[in-house]
């Protein structure tokens, strides 16, 4: 007898097939079978499988990244957010991750022996996204790339790091001594708050730790507390500070605003006068910011950010010019016009071009400006004015 | 939403012309200055031109139709196409070109005349910097309103930095176009007092339908007096609330962008403010001069005047925007 098998009959049996599987499938789900305990632990099989998984999809993911070179200002950024914002999970030179976390399934890796394994773009990557199913989350703000190259460029140094040198680049505070028992058995020794805002910016006795964090002192209490606000709303974008401020109580927020507003306010960074185009830059700077640019309807930058202006604007004299031409950015971009402040300054930055960026934040980050600001009035007002 | 009194479409664009008649203030058909009334003249001899010389072609139409075949005989012939066809559109457009050129050489005659006077207008993004000569050359600026002797010759000068604009006061002069990197001349005078309602004439952008200004023309002693107050700094600020203002002004640094001579607002981006209380509309004549209104375009101006470059000050409180309002309505 011959059988005859047409392409009809194949097709039935293929979907009884599946049929029959995706009733097993969810019978089996149903029934509670399946041990979903993190105690349990993976076949060793399993574990492979996934780990084989992640590893693939994050190098073909990662594959449209594009990298940039990284250095010491931007791994000091990203080291005051991994002590706050990674080591409770992964561990860091300094200490082991807490036992409560490393009972999660798949446990956090310490990052210090792993992280050699990875390219630059596939960290990104990971740091950006997040890894499903894994219990990593994805960076706060999904357009604030700069920052995840800050954490990349800390995480390439970590292997090297040892404890000292951890400690003293994530400013690490000193739990271990000088804190009666009374204040540790009521507030416990935690290293890792986020909220420490002295890690990364100024305080009574230190500048920013990077040239990428703002210097806070001198600011007024209005412009410091919107700032918070604003962050912690989500309205100003950054995944570095937006948890920050989330953690942050609006009587936090506001004593925090009224300490920084009471420090000293930045004093000039030193920059490479030598270099080339450096006085042409700040020539065309120093115009810019005393006299605007009428033609292009840019106004003189110091109408609104001298010291004679409301406290509703921020002082921008002697702050990083990195900083500066990094926000400059941000507003060009689009990034910083969620705001009613924001929207003003977006009009602004968008009538400037990249050259006017680096020349404008040359100009205030290489002045200072003095502490009260009626003796200021000689150097920050437009000239000839009394 | 249809009232009992509502008028069909069809209607609606038969009443046009009523309607443009009725908007008074803007109207051709309302010339109130000799080079207006000779544009008029001329819309009403071409109109009245173009009727007859329409009416006689549909009766020719009509005849070669239906006339008797003596009449056909006579219209067929080739000395009506060379006449009728060539010779007379020739001589007709020649002659409404010739006193065209005419009409425009005349208005925009940069001939000096001692007695004129001359300012300069610049058409801006989206509103007009009008600036006249004082007594010993210096610059008197002011905005959005050009206030001019009855019966004296006015020689504009007009330009443009961004795009084309076109300056017309449809009852006193124009249009004309106001280009980059050009300079045009317009000669105009109003042969009575009043106040006539101007408009660019070229699509400019975004905003271009809220681009207006007004013409005030006045009884030349009233018009000396006018730019002899214009001429001179801003008035000193009186009253509590004013005060505030005039120092939120500043340090909110409106100063960047705005001149209030005699202040330390020195902008030049935006308008003079020097005198602002004193002018009739604000923004272009988009809005009546009123403190409210000023208060209203200070903190909503972006929704008033979309993509306007004034910046949106939309976090001022209401209290601070009033009393930015009171003093700049107190300058006057």
């Amino acid at each position: 007898m011959k059988v005859e098998i047409t392409a009809r009959q194949v097709l039935i049996w293929l979907a009884t097939g599946a049929a029959i599987a995706l009733v097993a499938g969810v019978l089996f789900a149903w029934s509670g079978l399946y041990n979903v305990a993190a105690s349990s632990g993976h076949l060793a099989v399993t574990r492979a499988f996934l780990e084989f998984g992640m590893s693939s999809s994050v190098r073909t993911q990662s594959l449209g990244v594009s990298t940039r070179p990284l250095d010491d200002e931007l791994a000091a950024l990203g080291a005051g957010h991994f002590a706050a914002g990674c080591a409770p999970c992964h561990g860091s030179p300094a200490d082991r991750a807490n036992p409560i976390v490393r009972a999660m399934l798949p446990e956090p890796p310490n990052l210090v022996p792993r992280v050699g394994d990875w390219k630059d773009r596939e960290l990104f990557w990971i740091v950006k996204h997040g890894i499903k199913y894994a219990g990593m989350p994805a960076w706060v703000s999904q357009n604030r790339d700069d920052e995840v190259w800050a954490l990349v460029a800390f995480l390439r140094k970590l292997p090297l790091a040892d404890t000292g040198t951890y400690e003293r680049q994530t400013r690490r505070p000193d739990t271990d001594s000088g804190r009666a028992p009374e204040g540790i058995l009521r507030h416990g020794v935690g290293t890792t708050a986020l909220s420490a805002c002295a890690r990364c910016h100024d305080d009574a006795t230190r500048t920013p730790v990077s040239a990428h964090v703002p210097h806070l002192g001198g600011q007024s209490e209005r412009y410091l507390l919107r700032a918070l606000t604003d962050y912690a709303s989500g309205s100003r974008e950054s995944g570095i500070m937006q948890p920050v401020a989330a953690e942050l109580s609006k009587s936090n927020m506001a004593r925090l605003a009224s300490y920084y507003a009471s420090l000293p306010p930045a004093t000039a960074t030193r920059t490479d006068e030598d270099a080339a185009g450096a006085s042409a830059a700040l020539e065309r700077g120093t115009s810019l910011a005393l006299e605007g640019r009428p033609d292009r309807a840019v106004p003189a930058c110091i109408t609104c950010h001298g010291d004679s202006a409301s406290p509703s604007y921020p002082r921008l004299t002697g702050l990083s010019p990195i900083y500066l031409a990094k926000q400059l950015r941000l507003w060009r971009s689009g990034l910083r016009s969620e705001t009613a402040h924001g929207k003003m300054m977006a009009a602004i930055a968008r009538r400037l071009d990249e050259k006017d960026i680096d020349a404008v934040a040359r100009y205030f980050g290489t002045r200072s400006r003095s502490v009260r600001p009626s003796a200021a009035s000689a150097v920050d007002r437009p000239r000839g004015e009394p | 939403m249809s009232s009992p009194r509502a008028t069909s479409p069809p209607a609606r664009l038969l009443a046009l012309p009523l309607t443009l008649e009725w908007a008074g203030s803007q109207s051709v058909l309302r010339p109130e200055s000799a080079e207006a009334e000779q544009t008029a003249q001329l819309f009403t001899i071409m109109v009245a031109g173009g009727a007859v010389i329409l009416l006689l072609v549909v009766v020719l139409l009509t005849l070669a139709f239906i006339g008797t075949p003596a009449i056909r005989a006579a219209l067929a012939r080739e000395r009506l196409v060379v006449v009728g066809g060539i010779a007379f559109p020739i001589v007709t457009l020649g002659v409404l070109l010739i006193y065209g050129f005419g009409l425009l050489a005349h208005s925009s005659s940069a001939r000096s005349d001692p007695d004129a006077l001359r300012l300069h207008v610049e058409g801006e993004l989206w509103w007009w910097r009008v600036t006249y000569e004082g007594p010993d050359g210096e610059k008197i600026e002011t905005a959005n309103e050009i206030r001019i002797p009855v019966g004296r010759t006015v020689i504009a000068t007009l330009s443009s930095d961004n795009v084309i604009h076109s300056f017309w006061v449809p009852r006193l002069a124009g249009k004309v176009d106001m280009i980059p990197g050009r300079t045009n001349t317009l000669r105009f005078s109003a042969a009575r007092a009043g106040r006539y309602r101007g408009q660019c004439a070229e699509y400019c952008g975004g905003a271009h339908a809220l681009m207006s200004f007004v013409v005030v023309a006045l009884e030349p002693a009233e018009f000396a007096q006018w730019l002899e107050a214009e001429s001179r700094p801003a008035l000193q600020t009186a009253g509590d609330e004013a005060r505030r203002g005039a120092r939120l002004f500043i340090e909110n640094g409106c100063g960047g962008c705005h001149r209030v001579r005699g202040t330390a607002a020195r902008g030049a981006i935006g308008p003079d403010l020097t005198h602002v209380g004193s002018r009739l509309t604000l923004a272009a004549a988009t809005l009546r001069n009123t403190p409210d209104r000023l208060a209203h375009w200070v903190v909503a101006n972006q929704r008033i005047k979309p993509d306007n470059l004034m910046l949106p000050y939309a976090d001022l409180t209401e209290d601070d925007a009033a009393a930015i309002a009171s003093y700049l309505s107190g300058l006057r």
